[in-house]
C-alpha cells in the first residue's frame, strides 16, 4: 500500500478514510483533523489556559503532544488511583512524557483524598469502573476550577465516544444523551470540557502516539475485565471493519439531528443542579457521589 | 549444509510477541494481514509494529522476522 499524499510505502492504513499514509504524511492528516476539530466546534483558542487529563494511555498523551505541538498552552493534570501493579508505572509514564515534552504537571493522590481505588472497590457492591471514573471527573473538575484553567480537555476518541453513545441509547438516557459531545460549557460549578480527539479512533491515536515516539502505558486496568464498554467497542469494531466509515458517520449523525430534542427534553423535565452541601461539587441529589463514596471507604476503615 | 544449520537458529516462522499480555510464539505467516488471522486480531484494533515501523496488512513477512501487535483496545 502507497502513502496517498507522496506514494511512499505506506505505515498507516484507514479503510474508514480508504486510504493509507506514510508516517510523515499521517502526522500531517492527524494535526489537520485535531486543527479542524477545534476550529469547527469551536472548542478553544490560543488564548485559553488548558487542563489536559493524563492518564498515561495513548489517548491522554496523543492529545498533550498534538495541542502543545499545535502551539497551545496546557498543563497536564494526573489522577494517581493508588493501584497496586498499575498506577505507579502509569504516573511514571505521565511524569517522564511531561518532562519530556516540557509541560507543566499536576499530580492528584488518592490516597491523600481517602479514595483509593482499591479501598472503594472493596466498600462498594458494584462495579468499580463507574465510581473509579466519577471519582476522576470530580477531581479533574476541580483541579480546573481551583487553579483558574479555562478549559479541560480530555483524551476521549470517536471508539469512546461511540462507546457511551451507545450504552446511553440502549437505555434511552436522556439526562447523558443530552449532554453528550465534544463541548460542554461552563455552567452550574462545573468547568469547560472539551474532546479534542472526538474524530481520531484509539486506532489512529496508537498510531499518533507511536509515529511522535510516545511511551505511552498500555497495560490494562486490573479492575476493568467485565467493563461493559468494553464489549460495546467490540461490537463496534466488527461492525466498522464490515462498514469502514459507519462509527464516525453514526456519531456526527447524532451530534447534528440526534441530541437537541433530548437537550429540549431535559431543559424542561432534568433535575436542577446545586452545590453538593458537603464540597460544593455540582450535583442533583444533595451529597455528591464522591463525598458518599468518601464517607462509605471511611466507615469501612473503621 | 552446515551453512543452513547456522542461519536457523530459531523454528522456521516469524516470531510475534503480542502486547499487552507479553506472550511470544513463533508462527507460519507471509504477510501481516495472515499473521492477524491467525492471532485472531482485527487489524485497525492492534499496531504491526517491525524493527520500530509500522506495518500496514498487505505487507509481506520473511523468515526471521520479529513482530510486536499491540492492542491499541483500551478497556474501562
Amino acid at each position: 500500500m502507497k502513502c496517498k499524499i507522496c506514494k511512499a510505502t505506506a505505515a498507516v492504513s484507514l479503510p474508514s478514510h480508504n486510504t493509507g499514509f506514510c508516517p510523515d504524511c499521517f502526522k500531517k492528516f492527524y494535526e489537520r483533523s485535531v486543527e479542524r476539530s477545534i476550529r469547527r466546534q469551536k472548542l478553544f483558542t490560543f488564548e485559553d489556559k488548558i487542563l489536559v487529563a493524563l492518564s498515561g494511555g495513548k489517548d491522554s498523551l496523543a492529545c498533550a503532544v498534538v495541542l502543545k505541538k499545535l502551539g497551545y498552552n496546557v498543563t497536564g493534570l494526573h489522577i494517581d488511583l493508588a493501584i497496586p501493579n498499575s498506577s505507579a508505572a502509569a504516573r511514571g509514564v505521565v511524569e517522564r512524557f511531561c518532562e519530556a515534552n516540557d509541560i507543566p504537571l499536576i499530580v492528584k493522590e488518592m490516597e491523600q483524598e481517602g479514595l483509593q481505588i482499591p479501598r472503594v472497590k472493596e466498600v462498594l457492591s458494584r462495579s468499580v469502573c463507574s465510581a473509579c471514573g466519577r471519582i476522576k471527573r470530580y477531581f479533574f473538575n476541580k483541579v480546573a476550577i481551583d487553579e483558574g484553567f479555562t478549559v479541560l480537555a480530555t483524551g476521549h476518541n470517536l471508539d469512546d465516544e461511540i462507546a457511551r453513545l451507545f450504552s446511553n441509547t440502549l437505555r434511552w438516557d436522556i439526562p447523558h444523551l443530552s449532554d453528550q459531545g465534544p463541548l460542554l460549557e461552563a455552567e452550574n460549578g462545573f468547568a469547560r470540557k472539551v474532546r479534542p480527539l472526538f474524530r481520531l479512533s484509539e486506532f489512529e491515536n496508537a498510531n499518533y502516539a507511536f509515529l511522535q515516539g510516545v511511551e505511552y502505558h498500555y497495560a490494562p486496568c486490573p479492575f476493568s475485565p467485565g467493563a461493559t464498554s468494553t464489549a460495546y467497542k467490540k461490537l463496534w469494531n466488527q461492525l466498522e471493519e464490515e462498514m469502514p466509515g459507519r462509527k464516525l458517520a453514526f456519531y456526527t449523525a447524532f451530534l447534528k439531528q440526534g441530541r437537541e430534542p433530548f437537550r429540549q427534553f431535559e431543559k424542561k423535565e432534568g433535575q436542577p443542579v446545586a452545590p453538593c452541601e458537603r464540597c460544593g461539587y455540582p450535583t442533583s441529589v444533595g451529597t455528591c457521589g464522591v463525598c458518599r463514596t468518601r464517607d462509605a471507604v471511611a466507615k469501612g476503615a473503621s | 549444509m552446515q551453512e543452513k544449520n547456522v542461519a536457523y537458529t530459531r523454528p522456521y516462522g516469524v516470531t510475534v510477541t503480542l502486547q499487552p499480555q507479553n506472550e511470544t510464539q513463533t508462527l507460519k505467516a507471509r504477510s501481516v494481514r495472515q499473521l492477524l488471522n491467525i492471532v485472531k486480531a482485527r487489524p485497525n484494533t492492534v499496531l504491526v509494529i517491525r524493527n520500530g515501523e509500522l506495518l500496514t496488512p498487505d505487507r509481506k513477512l520473511s523468515h526471521g522476522d520479529e513482530i510486536i501487535v499491540r492492542t491499541v483496545v483500551s478497556s474501562g
